[in-house]
């Protein structure tokens, strides 16, 4: 009898060849399947496995299927349950443990002419790790002195729906923001102002949510400077800019980290406007806003 | 190993596929409470509508019922002690197999919504098809 070569994570234990018809040969065809799946509320983590037997019996008989599922927690916890047939599950609290689950699935099994037959072992991953689905952002509070004019922001995560997230969900992670396709289209060549350059890296905002699932505050402003200065312009020379105003764009990408370590994911993109106008300031960020002078 | 379907994807057979899946997905008669709140979860994963979970638990019910007697008629197959006889009965338990996922795949696809569909039929060409390893030969 051929005993197929099975890897490193697949135990043969092959005794004697039994007697088989002469035209036929026993020929081992097993597979697996190891998956898992997370609670919608982040409490479990589930894995499965599934296993079939396609094998050539050729007179041999394959039977006493059992099923094993390990899940491995982020912790180095692990979590086996063992069914008889070709499939099994097992079920495995989170307890805040965020991250990666490993899932084993492994398959048992007699065979009546090689004995105890095992075939299975490699891990399936899975990322528990929740991210919202966005943001609201309302504005706190508007300041207007002698360096910079804006307003500072809070910020609420959100689910998929628009709805709350419980209570921890986000917990001590940290939001963190990417700004680029800035464009400044309140200068015009002659200003007395600069262009608006986009902020260098190491001037974005991080920010830790709190047990809310809120953040903030992030405050956007432009330099007192550049506002007063545009603002003269429109008073002097209304006919520069369509409707009297000027504004300044840029693109805001808010990132979430990941969990023990694990990949951070993006979770909302939004546009950040500074509205001028010669008696007052407008400032959008995503979808709130906030006025003053 | 014969195939490691997160390397070869397309080396594992489209019914195999589909029998794993189902099996996996499916819960035994008289499920337990965590069987359930586990096939919840899995069925969530594919981002199924909530009305469309309920008919496909359905389908997935009436799936494991008579997968569960194929497997006691194949573990019967094996007992047989005459090859051509086993090897006769395994063929069609086989056949049978593949035959009763193939029509429940078509009969859940059925019961979805067009987008529904092509994200289950995603979920096994990649996700199931990636996380299944064939051990000795493929056949």
């Amino acid at each position: 009898m051929r005993i197929p070569p099975l890897g490193t994570v697949v135990a043969l234990a092959i005794g004697v060849a039994a007697a088989v018809a002469a035209q036929c040969r026993m020929t081992y065809s097993i597979s697996v399947y190891n998956d898992g799946a997370v609670s919608s509320d982040y409490s479990a983590v589930y894995g499965y496995s599934s296993s079939i037997d396609n094998s050539i019996l050729c007179g041999c008989g394959h039977g006493g299927y059992q099923t094993t599922t390990t899940v491995y927690a982020p912790d180095g916890s692990s979590y086996p349950s063992t069914q008889g047939g070709m499939s099994s599950s097992v079920s495995v609290p989170v307890n805040g443990r965020m991250g990666t689950y490993q899932v084993i699935g492994r398959i048992s099994l007699y065979c009546s002419c090689a004995g105890p037959v095992a075939a299975g072992g490699l891990a399936a991953s899975l990322y528990a790790c929740p991210f919202p689905a966005g943001e609201m952002s309302e504005a706190v509070s508007w300041f207007s002195g002698s360096d910079y004019i804006g307003a500072t922001f809070m910020m609420d995560l959100k689910e998929a729906g628009n709805t709350n997230p419980p209570a921890l969900r986000y917990q001590g992670r940290v939001v963190s923001e990417r700004l680029s396709d800035l464009v400044d289209g309140c200068w015009f060549p002659g200003s007395d102002e600069p262009k608006l350059p986009l902020p260098d890296p190491s001037a974005w905002s991080s920010w830790t949510v709190t047990s809310i699932n809120k953040y903030g505050g992030d405050q956007i402003a432009n330099p007192a400077s550049w506002v007063r200065y545009y603002q003269q312009v429109i008073a002097t020379n209304p006919y520069r800019y369509e409707n009297n105003e000027c504004s300044e764009t840029d693109t805001q990408t808010m990132l979430m980290n990941g969990c023990a370590g694990g990949p951070g994911c993006t979770y909302d993109i939004h546009q950040i406007k500074i509205v001028v106008q010669k008696d007052k300031v407008t400032v959008f960020r995503g979808n709130g806003q906030a006025t003053g002078n | 190993m014969a195939v490691d379907g997160a390397k070869n994807p397309e080396k594992i057979p489209e019914d195999l596929a589909a029998q794993h899946f189902l099996l996996a997905i499916s819960v035994p008669a008289s499920p337990s409470p965590v069987e359930l709140k586990r096939q919840e979860a899995q069925l969530a994963s594919l981002g199924l509508a909530p009305a469309e979970r309920a008919v496909v638990k359905q389908e997935l019910a009436r799936f494991r019922q008579q997968w569960d007697e194929l497997e006691v008629q194949w573990e019967r197959a094996g007992r047989q002690a005459q090859p051509e006889e086993q090897s006769r009965a395994v063929s069609a338990i086989s056949a049978a197999r593949r035959g009763l996922a193939a029509s429940t795949i078509s009969r859940i696809r059925g019961l979805l919504s067009v987008e529904s569909g092509e994200k289950l039929e995603r979920h096994i060409q990649t996700r199931v098809k990636s996380r299944i390893i064939i051990y000795g030969t493929a056949r």
